[in-house]
Formats: C-alpha cells, sequence, structure tokens
C-alpha cells in the first residue's frame, strides 16, 4: 500500500477531525458570550437591597464592574425564569444565585460549570453549609447566605425553653391542658403544600432517627417505619379541642405562622430567623418581653442561596465571576449582609456584625437580624435537604402524598369513616414508588 | 479488490513500526486541538483515541488492496482518474472515522451520563394567564406534563409547567414595549390574556390584524417580544349578571333572561366585578355598566357616578371571578343586601356545578341565577399567544408550542346560549378613563418616607418596597383630570427638607412612566432623620389647588432640627385653612398608627392616618374611597 495513500488518509482523519473542532469552538457558547461589560448576577429578589448593593461595590483593580438583576422572590418563579435563561443561551448572566436543593439540577443538566474554587480558599465558610454546593464529588456552588429554623415562642406563658422535641412536645401539651389556656394550640408548622412541607416533615422524621435520602445514581432510602411515625404522631397531635399541634399548620406558610403566633393563637411557632426579626420589630401586639426564640429543637434544615457560574463562559469572564463570589463570600461582606440585609452568614467568623453599618435613625436603631449566637447554633447542627438533579419534582411528591395522608386522617375520626383511605403499608409503596420515579425524572 | 494481507506486504506488527512517524505525526497535534478546546486534563485520552482511530484507518487500507480499487471504464489509458479515484477514498475513510470519533467523543458521555439516572432535567415553559383564566390554565398545565411524560418510553418528565399571574391591562404595553419587570413576573412563553384585546393593546396591532395564521408580530419599542396568536383556549364566554334567588325574585325577575343596568340603579346595593384595576373582565364590566351613558353632558356624568357608587370596594376586591362569585355568597348572608356578580358565564356556571368557596355540596337552592345586561354583552374569548424572547431553547419552545396546542383542545366547556361580543382595546381604554372620571378628580403627591428605619422587614417584604407598590398600583387608578406628583423626606442622607422627585402633573401616560421610572431606582433607604411634620409642612405650602398628601412612613417623626411640639404646631398651622390639602398618613408597620398621629387625626379635621395592616390594594381602597 502506498504510503502516500496512507498519508493522504490520515490526513483526511487530521483535518476532518481539526475541523470539527474548530467549527464546534466557533459556534460555542463561550466563544458567542460577551467578553466585556458588567458580570450579571441573576437572582430571587432581596427587599432589603443589601445584596445588590454589595455586588454593585465591587471594585476589582481591572475595572470590572458586576449588576445584580432581581427575579421574582416566589421560589417558583424564581426557578423558571432561571431555568429559561440558562437554556436560551444567550449569555444573559455570569452568576446564577441559585436556592441550595437546585444546584443538582442545574449541574445535570450543564446550566452551571464547577465553580473552579480551590476548597482550600473556602475553609473558613461553615463546612455543613459548604457540602450543600457539592454534588457527585464536585463544588458546583459557593453559598452566599443560609438559613436554620428557630423555635419562638411566648416566654411569658412558658416557663422554659424547650431543648428537645419531646419537652417541646411535652411544653405544648402542658400548655394547652390548662384550664384556662390563653392558646388554642401549642405549636403552629408550616405544612402548606409547598416547599416549607417538605423542610418541616423532614426534620419531624429525622427527630425519629430516620430519613429520607437520595444517592448520586438516584435510589431513594426510606426509613418506613419514621415516615410512618411521623405521620401517625402528628396526626395525633392535630386531634382534639385544644391540639398541641395546631391543624391549621395544614394551610399554613410562615406568614400565616406569624398571624397566628401575633394573635396569641399559639405559644411556640417554627419559623425562620427573619421572620421573628419581623416579629420583634414590626411593633405589632407582642413586645420583646413576651417572645424569644432558640434554635429549633432537634433536627434542622439547612436553607439558603448559592452562587454558580453559568455555563460555559469565556475563561477570562469565569475567572472575573470567580473573583465576584470570593468577594462576597470574603468576611466584611458576609457581615455586611448580615447586619444590612438580615442574610445569615455562612462564614462561622461573620456572626459579629457590623452593628453601624446600616444604622437606622437618631431614635430608632435599625434590626434586621435576630441574635446572632443563636442563629448560629441553629445553622451549626442543621442538615441539608435530599440532594437531586429533580429535587422540585421530588419534593413536590412527596408532599402531596403526606399532605393528602394527613387531611384524609384528620377528616376521618375513625377509620370506619374512610372507607377508601389505603392502609399504610399500601400507602408507604405507593410513596416509595412515586419518590424513586420522581428523583429519577420520572412521572406517574 | 482482494481481503487480507496481499502478497508482498510485510505482517501486521512490522507495517505498523513502518508508519508509527507519520502516525505520530498526525495523532499529536489532532489530539492536542482536542485537548485544547474540551480540557487538557483529556489529553492521554485523546492521543490514545486518535492513534487508535489511525490505526483503524490504515487497518482497513492495510487489508483493502486499495491498488485494486478501480471502475472498469477507467481501467485502461485513464490512470489518473483512479489515482484520484485511490485518494479520494484514503481520505474519506480517514475521514469517516474521524466523524465517528468526534460524534462518539461528545455523545457517549453525555448518554451515559443519562443512562444513570435515565431522564435529563426538564425543559421549561413559563405560562403567563390573566386572573380569569389561571386557575384552568394551571390544572391544565399538569395535565399536559403527565400526557407529555406518558409519550416518552421511560416515562421521563421532559416539560416542567409554571403558570404565573399577568400584569394588570393597563400594564400589558409597557411590558412589552421594554420594560418587562423580571423581578416581578418570568419571561413567558405561553400567554393566556382575558381577551384578545389585551394582545391588541400590548403590541399596538390592531385587533382585526392579529390572525390566529402563525404569523408572528414584534412587540415595539425596541423589546425582543415576538408574539403569535394561536387559537384559543375554550369559545368565549359573555359576562353576565349573577345572583341569588331570593334576590331575582325580590327584584321581581324571576324567568326573565336580560334586566337593563337602569332598571338595577337604585335598587341594587352592591355590584361585585372582578377588580377592574387588574382584570380585564373587571374593566370590560365597567365599561358595560357605563355603556348606556357615555356622554360628556352633566346628566351622563351623574348616572355614572351613580352607577360607579354600586360597586362592592369593601372586604377585599378579588381578581378571580370565581372568588368574585364567594364574595357575591358573603354579602347574600345579610338578607337586607341586594347583590349581583357581573362575571363570565363560565366562572357562574363552574360555580354551580362545584364545590365553590370552601362548600362540599352546593344545595341546588343556592345556585345562582344568570341575566344578560340588556345591550351591549361583552365576552372573554381567552386567546393562546406563544410569546419569545430570543435565545435558542428549542426543546422549550417546542414544548410550548405543544402547550398551546393542548390548551386549544382542552379549553373550559362551552358557555350556554349567546356567545357576547367582541371586546376591543378600545373598550379597555374608556373602562378605566370613565372609571376614573366617575369619581371626583383627584390630586395627590406622594410623599415617600426614605428613612433608614423603612428598610426594616414587615409582612411581604420592607416598609419601603410596600411603599413602593402601593404608589405604582396607585397609578393604574388614575385617569383623565387626576394629578399626580412625588416627593421623598428628608431630601438627601442627612438634612430634613424634602425633596421633588416628580413634579406635580396630569396623571397621564409619561407621567406614570417618569414616577414608576424613579420608583425603581428607590432600592434602599439611606436617611438618618425621619422629619415627618416639617415635610408635610413642606410640601402643603408648596403647591396650590385642591390636593391629597399621601405620606407613606413607618409613622415616627425624628426631626433633627426642631422639638415634637413646635414642629406639630406648624402642622397644625399649614392644615389649619379651607385651602390646605388633605392629608392621609399611611403607617407601614404591623403596629399601624402611632399614638402622635392618632392624636394627630383626633385634632385635626384634615389629617387622617390609614394603619398598615392591610394589603396595598386594600389600603389604596381604603384611601380612595375617602377621596
Amino acid at each position: 500500500m502506498s504510503n502516500r495513500l496512507r498519508l493522504v488518509a490520515f490526513l483526511g482523519f487530521a483535518i476532518t477531525l481539526l475541523a470539527m473542532t474548530v467549527y464546534g469552538e466557533a459556534t460555542s457558547a463561550p466563544s458567542r458570550c460577551r467578553t466585556e461589560g458588567p458580570l450579571t448576577v441573576l437572582g430571587g429578589r432581596d427587599d432589603t437591597g443589601t445584596r445588590r448593593a454589595l455586588v454593585q461595590g465591587w471594585q476589582p483593580k481591572d475595572g470590572t464592574r458586576a449588576e445584580f438583576r432581581e427575579l421574582p422572590s416566589n421560589s417558583d418563579l424564581e426557578h423558571s425564569e432561571l431555568v429559561s435563561t440558562a437554556r436560551s443561551a444567550t449569555c444573559a448572566a455570569e452568576v446564577f444565585l441559585i436556592d441550595t436543593p437546585w444546584i443538582p439540577e442545574f449541574a445535570e443538566a450543564g446550566y452551571i460549570d464547577p465553580v473552579g474554587i480551590p476548597e482550600g480558599d473556602l475553609k473558613a465558610i461553615i463546612p455543613e453549609v459548604l457540602k450543600t454546593g457539592r454534588f457527585r464529588g464536585k463544588l458546583w456552588a459557593v453559598p452566599l447566605n443560609t438559613d436554620a429554623p428557630l423555635l419562638i415562642y411566648r416566654k411569658d406563658l412558658v416557663g422554659k425553653a424547650p431543648g428537645t422535641p419531646e419537652e417541646l412536645m411535652a411544653a405544648a401539651r402542658a400548655l394547652t391542658a390548662r384550664p384556662k389556656s390563653p392558646v388554642t394550640s401549642g405549636l403552629m408548622l408550616q405544612l402548606h403544600d409547598y416547599e416549607g412541607f417538605t423542610v418541616n416533615i423532614l426534620e419531624l422524621i429525622r427527630d425519629l432517627g430516620g430519613d429520607i435520602t437520595v444517592s448520586d445514581d438516584g435510589t431513594v432510602t426510606m426509613d418506613r417505619g419514621a415516615v410512618l411515625a411521623t405521620l401517625r404522631q402528628l396526626t395525633a397531635a392535630m386531634r382534639g379541642d385544644r391540639p398541641p399541634v395546631s391543624p391549621a399548620s395544614l394551610d399554613a406558610d410562615e406568614n400565616a405562622g406569624i398571624d397566628a403566633f401575633e394573635q396569641g393563637k399559639v405559644a411556640f411557632l417554627r419559623d425562620w430567623p427573619a421572620f421573628y426579626t419581623q416579629l420583634l420589630t414590626d411593633g405589632a401586639k407582642l413586645g420583646p418581653d413576651q417572645i424569644d426564640a432558640v434554635p429549633y429543637p432537634g433536627e434542622r434544615v439547612l436553607g439558603g442561596q448559592s452562587l454558580a457560574i453559568a455555563a460555559p463562559l469565556p475563561d477570562d469572564r469565569a475567572r472575573a465571576a470567580r473573583e465576584l463570589i470570593t468577594y462576597l463570600t470574603d468576611a466584611p461582606q458576609q457581615k455586611r449582609m448580615f447586619a444590612c440585609g438580615g442574610l445569615v452568614p455562612v462564614r462561622g467568623d461573620a456572626y459579629e456584625p457590623d452593628a453601624a453599618a446600616c444604622g437606622g435613625t437618631h431614635r430608632k436603631r435599625l434590626v434586621l437580624h435576630a441574635d446572632p449566637g443563636k442563629i448560629r447554633d441553629a445553622v451549626r447542627g442543621a442538615r441539608a435537604r435530599p440532594s437531586s438533579a429533580y429535587y422540585p419534582e421530588f419534593s413536590r411528591v412527596l408532599r402531596r402524598h403526606l399532605h393528602e395522608y394527613l387531611r384524609e386522617r384528620l377528616r376521618c375520626t375513625a377509620p370506619s369513616a374512610c372507607p377508601k383511605a389505603p392502609d399504610d403499608n399500601t400507602f408507604l409503596n405507593r410513596l416509595a414508588a412515586a419518590l424513586d420515579r420522581a428523583a429519577r425524572g420520572r412521572a406517574g | 479488490m482482494s481481503f487480507g494481507p496481499p502478497l508482498g506486504k510485510p505482517p501486521w506488527s512490522e507495517h505498523v513500526r513502518e508508519i508509527w512517524l507519520p502516525l505520530l505525526g498526525v495523532a499529536v497535534p489532532a489530539s492536542a486541538a482536542l485537548a485544547g478546546a474540551y480540557g487538557v486534563e483529556r489529553l492521554p485520552l485523546f492521543f490514545i483515541g486518535c492513534v487508535a482511530a489511525l490505526l483503524f484507518v490504515d487497518g482497513v487500507l492495510y487489508a483493502i488492496d486499495v491498488r485494486g480499487l478501480r471502475p472498469p471504464q477507467v481501467r485502461h489509458g485513464l490512470g489518473g482518474a483512479g489515482v484520484v479515484l485511490r485518494a479520494g477514498f484514503a481520505a474519506f475513510t480517514g475521514a469517516a472515522v474521524a466523524v465517528v470519533l468526534f460524534a462518539g467523543w461528545t455523545t457517549v458521555p453525555r448518554a451515559v451520563s443519562w443512562g444513570d439516572e435515565g431522564c435529563r432535567p426538564p425543559a421549561e415553559v413559563p405560562v403567563m394567564a390573566a386572573p380569569e383564566n389561571i386557575d384552568a390554565v394551571d390544572a391544565q398545565a399538569d395535565l399536559y406534563a403527565e400526557h407529555e411524560a406518558a409519550q416518552d418510553a421511560d416515562r421521563c418528565a421532559p416539560v416542567r409547567v409554571t403558570v404565573f399571574e399577568a400584569p394588570p391591562p393597563g400594564e400589558l404595553e409597557a411590558a412589552f414595549t421594554g420594560m418587562w419587570d423580571l423581578a416581578e413576573r418570568p419571561h413567558p412563553k405561553v400567554w393566556v390574556p382575558g381577551t384578545r384585546a389585551a394582545v391588541s393593546l400590548a403590541t399596538g396591532v390592531p385587533l382585526r390584524d392579529l390572525r390566529p395564521d402563525g404569523m408572528w408580530i414584534r412587540s415595539r419599542g425596541g423589546s425582543p417580544a415576538r408574539l403569535r396568536t394561536d387559537g384559543s383556549f375554550g369559545t368565549p364566554s359573555p359576562l353576565v349578571l349573577a345572583a341569588s334567588q331570593r334576590v331575582v325574585e325580590s327584584l321581581g325577575l324571576t324567568g326573565a333572561g336580560s334586566v337593563s343596568w337602569d332598571s338595577l340603579l337604585g335598587r341594587t346595593t352592591r355590584l361585585v366585578l372582578p377588580r377592574p384595576e387588574r382584570t380585564e373582565s373587571g374593566l370590560a364590566g365597567v365599561f358595560a355598566l357605563f355603556s348606556g351613558s357615555l356622554g360628556g353632558d352633566g346628566a351622563a356624568q351623574a348616572r355614572r357616578r351613580q352607577l360607579f357608587n354600586m360597586i362592592d370596594r369593601d372586604g377585599g376586591v378579588p381578581d378571580d371571578p370565581g372568588e368574585s362569585l364567594c364574595r357575591l355568597r358573603e354579602l347574600d348572608t345579610d338578607g337586607s343586601t341586594i347583590a349581583v356578580a357581573f362575571v363570565p358565564l363560565t366562572s357562574v356556571e363552574k360555580y354551580n356545578s362545584g364545590q365553590p368557596c370552601g362548600v362540599s355540596v352546593l344545595p341546588r337552592e343556592e345556585h345562582l341565577a344568570t341575566l344578560r345586561p340588556s345591550g351591549w354583552t361583552p365576552a372573554i374569548d381567552r386567546p393562546i399567544v406563544q410569546v419569545r424572547w430570543g435565545g435558542e431553547d428549542e426543546e422549550g419552545n417546542r414544548f410550548a408550542d405543544g402547550f398551546g396546542d393542548w390548551l386549544a383542545r382542552h379549553g373550559p366547556p362551552p358557555a350556554k346560549g349567546p356567545a357576547g361580543s367582541t371586546l376591543m382595546p378600545e373598550h379597555l381604554i374608556q373602562g378605566r378613563n370613565l372609571m376614573a372620571e366617575a369619581r371626583r378628580p383627584i390630586s395627590i403627591e406622594f410623599l415617600l418616607d426614605y428613612s433608614a428605619t423603612m428598610n426594616g422587614r414587615t409582612r411581604g417584604g420592607t416598609r419601603l418596597t410596600n411603599a413602593l407598590t402601593i404608589i405604582d398600583n396607585a397609578l393604574t387608578r388614575f385617569g383623565r383630570g387626576d394629578r399626580v406628583g412625588l416627593w421623598r423626606f428628608p431630601g438627601g442622607a442627612t438634612g430634613r427638607a424634602p425633596a421633588m422627585l416628580v413634579p406635580h402633573a396630569p396623571a397621564d401616560g409619561p407621567q406614570t412612566m417618569r414616577i414608576r421610572t424613579k420608583l425603581d431606582e428607590l432600592r434602599r433607604a439611606d436617611a438618618g432623620t425621619t422629619p415627618l411634620y416639617h415635610a408635610i409642612t413642606a410640601v402643603a405650602g408648596h403647591g396650590t389647588g385642591r390636593r391629597t398628601l399621601v405620606v407613606l412612613t413607618d409613622g415616627e417623626n425624628d426631626d433633627p432640627a426642631g422639638d415634637d411640639l413646635s414642629t406639630q404646631r406648624r402642622l397644625r398651622d399649614a392644615l389649619d385653612d379651607a385651602d390646605s390639602p388633605d392629608v392621609y398618613v399611611l403607617a407601614l408597620t404591623g403596629a399601624g398608627c402611632a399614638n402622635d398621629l392618632v392624636a394627630l387625626e383626633a385634632t385635626l379635621p384634615k389629617f387622617h392616618c390609614v394603619d398598615g395592616k392591610r394589603t396595598a390594594d386594600a389600603m389604596l381602597d381604603a384611601l380612595f374611597s375617602k377621596l
């Protein structure tokens, strides 16, 4: 065989390969994305304006600037626009600010690239919080702010703050059992059909030593015993004239919980620190001498948002985005976010905020956060939600099944009054199968 | 053509030793190019892949003696063509292997990744719906997503449909001509307004030119939005009067098919409409209400005022026609109240056949009766509009088209009886203007407290964001003859004098745009003082003519220059005159009006405090009802 023919074949191979590679690069998003102009951070609305101010306050020496473009505060609408933007490949944003449960979905779908910041540079971030940015062994996002629930309670009605879930239920029962109890129920949870339900129910399941997890390959592991025990205990706790857990929890979100607490209907409320601050500072019926808060006793689920780099970006833009992320997670910025926005820091060294940073007026100090020590204690020991690329669907399936179970059981005062309700074993089998499908992105 | 090592050729292993240099000469730069494009860490893999591919190419040529390849007609005498043919075959073989290698390298890893879990994360279809349609569209969104998943062999959920509420009719034009407020709502791919009139308003295209034939319309004003009307979500549903049996009997209308507005005037104490500021059916209802008295003469204006005063504004005005019927049900519990609702017929049919307002079983005697208004009866026709904003989400666009088709096939059941008349864009505009003109012209100057405590959290956001929402919502209520302006106090981070942000002027389109633009710039309050009394005094003395000052504040006077008593005294003097403006203080904290404001209200006839425990709309209803 002539060497010339061989050479022609090799050249045919090489030229075609190179041509396809060059074409791919020329038409790929990084080459189409802008290489100049301010970086855009796209994320949910921050009513205090703190995130915007910090992003726009970034002034690196090379003159790059950044802007914050706000999305709706409703998380479903925020998620919708983030996904639409990522899928449109218009390079409309370089940095996404996303809720931590969305990180696996964005990573799996190729909407974001690994963040590319060595974890050694992120040692100051609380390890449990940093972990929420990892998926399949890589770090895809750096947390910007975190969150963990508090137990808000009427200190004028309750002698000692409960320290465990058992003490909490005992205190709630004792309060409602009093002959002239000032409250109609002991504790209000957020069990309306929204993400708050998933968070609350996970905490209750984990309190009983169980969990619902999703592994990297989408396998769901559900502690059936703990799930069933949680549902049964919750149902029992919501029954009766003055139940320890308010049945109105099934229709309650954070605002409804605040209303019930302010109106004196409950003495204990599980809620996020921002709502405790609102109770303290909005000048409503209850004064600071009547309310207090401690880290929610028992298991706590982490909330928060993280910064991720949109995929794919030209190298220079990606590098600038990493610098911006590093800046926003540095201690001074974290302290300012806490002081001026009430956003819970991700760094352990940022819980002593700069009190004078955001001031107030001559007569009134602006208070945007509760006691830093209590919030820090709430964050420590809190755990993330299950990690799944299909988390929104997984959460929706979980709460649809459990919410319906609770409503059905509460509606029926006796099993004979619930002829259509499946037995618990059948219910758990259906739940497990539905969660398994949802965690693999399958419907039905 | 022969196969196997031809005579005279060395064994394969020896052959490879001969060609290793040219092989490396191609493999090295090719793998380096690939590594540069797809990751330096993959260089060893790319190199091995290129070497393997080149060996394969060579092996094919080694096994097939290409010298034997020649077409019969060029066997003799045309050796040049044979050379070209052989070289072409060799080059093609190399190219083919390169294509297979490249495609495999880019596709296989992704398939392996999906194979682990089996499904890709779903595409996203954001759908915007008018309040009249949102529940029905939301229900179809779930069904469509399930349907698409059922088409997939693995039952992967390929699409997620997110439904949200559309902006009010008065903001559609601004939304689609460049000022899409992303902080309020995402960019939709599908839009289901109440009427085609809304599409005409949003795009500026006359209704007659909106053809459901796949033609894309580019939005005005530099917005990237393109729109295409694509069928309808159900058949048109006329607006009808709905009332309880008790009310129909008391009005003597049992068995009547229609009724005139005039016959209701004076007898009907309450007319329930979906909120006209936010819904097309509400605005259409207002226009229909006034349709018999559109003149500019005094009698017509007086009649319009009478009709306008029938409209129910207490207890929170809902956007959803279904909730309007629940409001009607609530009013009907008072046996002395005569109340009727003006809503789409489909809403009444759904009410009568379902479990409305939390009722598990609706007795037949509680079904609502319907009457057509004699004269003009508008209808909502629910067009389906595809919207594109640029970008390359072909899969999402395909599902958006699919959902539009789905909606066209799964609309609400057709309403019984005549379809009603097409609502035109000018009806919506005129409805808004007539509603504004039915009341006395108002002249408002907003004074926005910009002290740092306004950044404090309250229900729904911060006090500042709530104040901005109230002002923004108020702008939808102004009409011809009204005037509006905007101030902040204090004017800067320090000092006490208020600053005029937008001068007082007629509340037309440009003026509301100026105010909205200014509101967009107000992100975080920065002043260290709250000179509340001084600001009111200063602005009260600034203008002339009948005006109302609306002060949005968290309620505590904190003046750096004067003590409370002296500044209060000057405030009293400023408001103690027949020509002084009326002052309404909206106290934006959960605690409502502070004691000093309550005390001022008790002693100053022109000073009023409205507590902040309500929604923005409820506060505005309370405010506008007093003006």
